[in-house]
């Protein structure tokens, strides 16, 4: 039996061929799940073997309960969500809006609640151990200054937080909630982002000496939804290479 | 013992072909770490400081090797050591749970022993491995922290010197993680209360407030060691896997 053989898994934001979330999507069917893939935009396709494709604006409460019982009625129920979507801007403070600040929240940290939200009452009926992943980032813990602004910076706290928090909470109903936080890992999200000499100059600060990969991120997603964590809760997990060491 | 029931040995959490030094090989998280390590393919050097010969026979796979190691003695690692041979993965896990208050005056005594048991010993290893593993373009070093680091302990009845061991642990993972990289990863596990012979007495009411209202199991802390060790902590580097129930969370 694979590790996660017959587990149901919904993960959002894994309509794009070089992202975490789609890694995770492979990875998770390699290891014996099936898998709906929520996502705005689907440039990868839509007939993936083992995955169902939901077109799903995770900022819309409204699109999320659709698309979670969509996926729970396709899959059978689910075991596994993964809260991946998430949107990265630079924007600094002078020139961000109220307005921008609230749509990155909308997108990271109120799409994680939309999700969690949507997919509690099929977690709790799970036989299989449920878990819970969020996506944070280094940016939570260093304060951005990457590619993230303050927003996202703020949005991946959040994230952070509410692991923390549905832990807690949903622990005693025996859900699992952890997060990863990843350090600059090169996806579509970080394309054409770094140049040349930019790159050297932090892999030189990198104590791996290199970015990070999406299947690398997606590794620790799938120990961190398998029952391999079945005693870790409300943790954060640091896959960033050593660039943050705290 | 309990395992999972599935097929761990698909990447990426497969260990065949890899060499693993265990320290503490046989206490209740030893004998776990040892039975999965085993299960997915690794062929160990066991190391205690008294044999247990039916445990390691009942192993899977073969090769596994029991080495007796005081490690209150850095001959004696350095021994261990140049025993083992080349070494894929090091989980230095050998420690003790001391438990006098420090007004009392076996505290003293006990407080240089804890330290060169729990704090000491897996230097000196580190000192010893870390070398030969870089030279040879990879390695990893897994490093078992606690719950006490953060908390001082669960208990006003918690010893300090124990506590202080592992935050000793902790800053070592730290400070060793960027210097053995990029060959070497080192990580750590920061347990909480796990039902092993070391908890034994341990007031279970005081586990219900916990998000997992419970003591965790020695194979819980085997899976994440056995994860560390793997392909699937790729990207891990100084980093402090907190393994307790939510007990606390940081």
């Amino acid at each position: 039996m694979k590790l996660i053989e017959g587990f149901r898994a919904v993960i959002t934001g894994g309509g794009h061929p070089d992202g975490i979330g789609q890694a995770t999507a492979k990875l998770f069917v390699e290891h014996g799940a099936t898998v709906a893939v929520l996502d705005r935009e689907f440039s990868i396709g839509t007939t993936l073997p083992g995955q169902t494709a939901i077109p799903t604006d995770v900022g819309s409460a409204e699109a999320c309960r659709a698309s979670i019982e969509t996926a729970a009625r396709v899959l059978g129920g689910i075991d596994i969500v993964v809260n991946n979507a998430g949107v990265v801007a630079p924007t600094r403070i002078p020139d961000l809006t109220a307005a921008e600040f609230a749509r990155m929240l909308e997108i990271n940290l109120v799409g994680t609640f939309n999700i969690t939200h949507a997919a509690l009452q099929h977690l709790k009926q799970s036989q299989n151990g449920p878990a819970i992943v969020n996506l944070g980032s280094i940016a939570a813990q260093r304060g951005g200054g990457l590619l993230g602004g303050s927003h996202y910076a703020a949005a991946k706290g959040g994230i952070i937080s509410f692991t923390k928090a549905t832990a807690r909470e949903l622990g005693p109903v025996g859900i699992r909630v952890n997060a990863v936080a990843p350090g600059i890992i090169d996806t579509g999200m970080t394309a054409g982002k770094y140049d040349d000499d930019r790159r050297r100059a932090i892999n030189e600060t990198i104590p791996l000496g290199r970015f990070g990969t999406a299947v690398d991120v997606a590794r620790v997603i799938l120990f961190l939804a398998s029952p391999l964590s079945g005693y870790l809760t409300g943790t954060v997990i640091d896959v960033n290479g050593g660039y943050h060491i705290h | 013992m309990t395992q999972p029931a599935v097929d761990l040995s698909s990447r990426p959490y497969d260990l065949s072909g890899q060499r693993i030094l265990l320290t503490g090989a046989f206490g209740g998280i030893g004998r776990a770490t040892a039975t999965l390590l085993a299960n997915l393919g690794a062929e160990l050097v066991l190391s205690d400081t008294v044999d247990a010969p039916e445990f390691t026979a009942g192993l899977n796979g073969s090769g596994h090797r029991f080495v007796a190691c005081d490690v209150t003695s850095k001959k004696a690692i350095e021994a261990t050591c140049a025993a083992a041979g080349t070494l894929d993965a090091a989980v230095l896990n050998a420690g003790i749970f001391p438990r006098a208050n420090w007004d009392d005056e076996a505290w003293d005594a006990e407080f240089d022993n804890v330290m060169a048991i729990n704090v000491k010993a897996p230097t000196h290893f580190a000192r010893c491995l870390l070398p030969s593993m870089k030279a040879r373009g990879q390695g990893r070093i897994v490093l078992i922290g606690s719950l006490a680091s953060y908390t001082g302990g669960s208990f006003t009845t918690s010893p300090v010197h124990y506590a202080m061991t592992k935050g000793a642990i902790h800053t070592l993972v730290r400070w060793m993680a960027k210097r053995a990289a990029p060959e070497v990863l080192v990580n750590a596990i920061a347990p909480g209360t796990i039902e092993t012979p070391m908890t034994a007495g341990t007031d279970r009411n005081a586990m219900k407030v916990n998000p997992l209202p419970r003591l965790g199991r020695p194979e819980e802390i085997a899976w994440p060691i056995a994860f560390l060790c793997s392909p699937g902590a790729s990207f891990m580097c100084g980093a402090i896997v907190d393994v307790n129930g939510g007990a606390y969370l940081r």
